[in-house]
């Protein structure tokens, strides 16, 4: 045998063991998830940036889980009771729960890890707003005094960043000093994590699931998966592949460009999620002409949301047109309350609103990147071509992530953002509600409203509440909705079980891969 | 020779303190906030001001740049913002991913491009020279973004033979780990082969044209030994030129191919540094890749002098 042909049957063998070998990674019943990002580290508390809560939404629990209409169920509470003056909360747990670790979960890991919640930036400063104190009460009760009545600290408790960790890995580590290894109680447990490679999660042996029916990130964990791998892959086009080819079983967040082809393929099974998060502009209420309210109606007037909705989704049906600034219509706290002819533009009305502005024509400074997604930048376009038509002008500025997250926190900086807002598990923890926010709405009687929002116990009551705000919210226009939208992923034909439900996009625990 | 060597080595100070520098003052001048990108967007003003405290960012520029340069001469490169693990440690992971690419499509541009190269300067003007050049035009004007993604189809989603992304490292198995960066260094190693055939096409038809090629030929040597004994050697001298700036290029890591093939190396880390803000990886990166460039150059300049004297007088 010649040099040549000796090389060419090197490469053949070479081709032909490495094709088996990629063959045979795709056989095992792994649940392979393929995402645009993996988190730079496990820790949930860290950090507010739900892209990072990934790893720790599946291996962790928190007191309490959401349901698939975003109400707070018991998960490793057993349950919790107010006392009469409804000025303590006294959570019960379960027993018998392990941590990853081996060792036995008792009410000083619960008391450690909700104290380091409380230090943390976000929805911990709410909690830490609302209580005074935590602590143990014997080893299977802990006790939240609060600072007055409030309903939300149940809700507040389901959010990632407050699962439950064991004290002793939690020794020593600030609220924003990442804990390395994360020993929660979840039905899957990290056993190995690459920052940018991938992150596996093997099935936890001693993970002792609730007796109720599996609803969201509540009631029962079945861990179908012997592994769950998270895999990283920032261009949408090739997670697709990765699907296409049986390398992964599920690649998320794809743009709807692909949703034709896949629907067509009997490979895969493309999955959508409705009513997902809303597309909004925040103007800014502190200076410049956004400040003027006459001037904040009158854009909210000249917009025809519809076309703006399309452009950013490419079809009508990946968005509605809703008003609700709580976007899934399952949560309690959805409504359309003072939003009557939302999404119609008034011409009349805007010629009106801008005299009385005395806008003279000064250029509208939006911000908008497309690092996140077109879902940024589309509407912002569409918006301007819209708003031209009635002399407002708009000085579009398009820049990377970091820079518009600095430049929106000065006031002297900008008038208009571009932003979304998803389904919260209470309205008291959506970020535009706070004074503080960029945008800086600091209105009197919306802090009256959202004091006492915090401060209710009463659900239904605070529901009342809410709708009020979300009345003041169309009066005041300190933001806007464009309208809501879906999302989808892609799963390869034989997955089962999968998630509809925008209130738990990240969870994957009890999805059924393909079988051996 | 040793002088010569000296004068390299003195001037590699330069080539790499002056980007550092650089990328200090841009880091800390760009907008974009560390503390911010770390808590995200629903952290308040007064958490993110204390955070860049703890974080030391509050502190005057001057001594910002005099920690930081105590540091970098004492090579305590710091502890990523984002990854919370020292630089010093984290480098070396990605830097073999972009090494293994970028030997391996380095190796495919020369051997791929002086092959083509040689053959259509000895078909000069002919359809095979024509259709070559062609192809080699063509290979320097696509993208290698756009190229990658059509190698994706065609090899992983149509055939089927490599997996569409994601890396294994050698120690995972040898043939899985090659077939990861099989496609990655395809899609880099097809353009820098097109400018290397394109060089070594010219430096051929120029050495062919050499009164001593004439010679050889006049007196019956077979054209194989021709071409090969004494043609490509000399022809093959400015390919070492594009073969070193090829590598520069491949060692401070092809971004594009790494984000579309998901494989963590140095361009990948460093993209997602600058967008993360986290000062300490950019920095180590830069040092790295600029430590790796000077390294190259100097081993350039060392081959030059060694090949021709001319060199090492000045």
């Amino acid at each position: 045998m010649n040099f040549i042909s000796k090389c060419a049957a090197g490469l053949f063998v070479s081709a032909f063991a490495m094709t088996t070998a990629h063959t045979d990674q795709a056989q095992a019943a792994d649940l392979r998830i393929v995402v645009p990002q993996l988190p730079s580290a496990l820790d949930p508390t860290i950090t507010t940036l739900g892209t990072n809560w990934l790893v720790a939404s599946n291996a962790c629990e928190g007191l309490t889980g959401l349901d698939d209409n975003w109400q707070p169920q018991p998960m490793l509470a057993d349950s919790w009771s107010y006392d009469e003056k409804a000025l303590t909360l006294t959570f019960k747990l379960r027993s018998g729960i392990k941590f990853h670790s081996g060792a036995a979960m008792t009410s000083d890991d619960v008391v450690a890890s909700l104290k380091r919640y409380r230090e943390s930036a976000g929805t911990g400063a709410v909690l830490k707003s609302l209580t005074s104190d935590i602590s143990a009460e014997g080893p299977d009760t802990v006790v939240v005094k609060l600072t007055g009545p409030t309903g939300i600290i149940p809700g507040l408790l389901t959010l990632t960043p407050a699962v439950i960790m064991s004290k002793a890995a939690l020794a020593g580590k600030s609220a924003t000093q990442a804990v390395e290894t994360i020993d929660c109680t979840g039905p899957y447990k990290v056993t190995e994590f690459q920052a940018d490679r991938q992150a596996v999660l093997s099935r936890f042996a001693d993970y002792k699931p609730r007796a109720e029916a599996t609803s969201g990130s509540a009631g029962a964990k079945r861990a179908p998966a012997d592994r769950m791998i998270f895999m990283p892959q920032a261009e949408p086009s090739v997670r697709r592949d990765n699907v296409l080819t049986g390398a992964a079983d599920i690649a998320t967040t794809l743009p709807f460009d692909f949703y034709a082809d896949l629907k067509s393929n009997a490979a895969v099974q493309p999955v959508v999620i409705n009513d997902n998060q809303s597309l909004t502009a925040v103007f800014n209420t502190k200076k410049g002409p956004m400040a003027n309210v006459a001037m904040r109606r009158a854009v909210y007037s000249a917009l025809e949301m519809d076309s703006i909705m399309l452009a950013a989704e490419g079809d009508q049906a990946f968005y509605v047109i809703d008003p609700s600034w709580v976007p899934d219509r399952k949560s309690i706290w959805y409504t359309k309350a003072g939003a009557d002819g939302f999404g119609t533009p008034k011409k009349d009305l805007v010629k009106k609103l801008l005299a009385e502005a005395g806008y003279k024509g000064e250029p509208l400074r939006w911000l908008t990147s497309k690092d996140f997604y077109q879902g940024h930048y589309l509407p912002a376009l569409t918006a301007q071509q819209q708003l031209e038509e009635y002399g407002i002008k708009i000085d579009l500025q398009v820049m990377p992530a970091a820079t518009y997250i600095q430049t929106r926190s000065d006031a002297d900086k900008f008038d208009v953002f571009s932003s979304f807002l998803p389904t919260y598990v209470d309205p008291v923890v959506i970020p535009y509600l706070n004074a503080t926010y960029p945008g800086f709405w600091n209105d009197p009687k919306k802090e009256e409203l959202v004091k006492k929002l915090a401060t209710t116990s009463d659900q239904k009551a605070r529901v009342e509440i809410w709708s009020d705000i979300q009345k003041l919210i169309y009066d005041q226009m300190p933001y806007i909705k464009f309208g809501t939208e879906a999302s989808f992923y892609v799963a390869r034909k034989g997955v089962g079980n999968l998630q509809t439900s925008p209130a738990n996009t990240q969870v994957f625990y009890n999805v059924v891969p393909v079988a051996k | 020779m040793l002088r010569f060597l000296g004068q390299r080595l003195l001037l590699m100070i330069p080539t790499v303190v002056v980007p550092l520098v650089l990328v200090f003052l841009l880091l800390r001048l760009a907008p974009g906030d560390p503390a911010a990108q770390i808590l995200g967007d629903q952290a308040s003003p007064s958490e993110i001001a204390a955070l860049r405290s703890e974080m030391g960012l509050d502190l005057p520029l001057p001594v910002q740049f005099v920690l930081w340069a105590k540091n970098i001469v004492t090579l305590k490169l710091g502890t990523s913002f984002f990854f919370k693990q020292p630089v010093i440690d984290l480098l070396p992971q990605y830097a073999l991913v972009t090494l293994q690419i970028a030997l391996a499509a380095l190796f495919l541009a020369v051997a791929l491009g002086s092959i083509l190269g040689v053959v259509a300067a000895i078909n000069k003007d002919g359809v095979l020279d024509r259709g070559l050049v062609g192809v080699a035009v063509l290979g320097i004007s696509l993208p290698e973004f756009w190229l990658a993604l059509l190698l994706i189809f065609l090899f992983a989603v149509t055939l089927r033979w490599f997996p569409v992304s994601g890396y294994v490292p050698p120690a995972d198995g040898l043939l899985a780990s090659a077939a990861t960066i099989a496609l990655p260094a395809l899609a880099l190693g097809i353009r820098q082969s097109a400018l290397i055939t394109r060089m070594m096409r010219s430096s051929m038809l120029d050495v062919l044209g050499e009164p001593y090629i004439v010679t050889a030929r006049a007196q019956g040597l077979p054209e194989a030994m021709v071409i090969g004994r004494y043609a490509v050697r000399t022809a093959a001298i400015p390919v070492v030129t594009v073969a070193g700036l090829s590598a520069s290029y491949l060692l401070s890591g092809a971004v594009s191919i790494e984000l579309i093939f998901s494989l963590p190396g140095l361009g990948k880390l460093l993209i997602d540094a600058v967008a993360r803000r986290d000062y300490p990886v950019v920095e180590g990166a830069v040092l790295l890749i600029a430590l790796m460039l000077a390294a190259l150059n100097l081993i350039i300049d060392v081959v030059y002098a060694l090949l021709d004297p001319r060199v090492r007088m000045g």
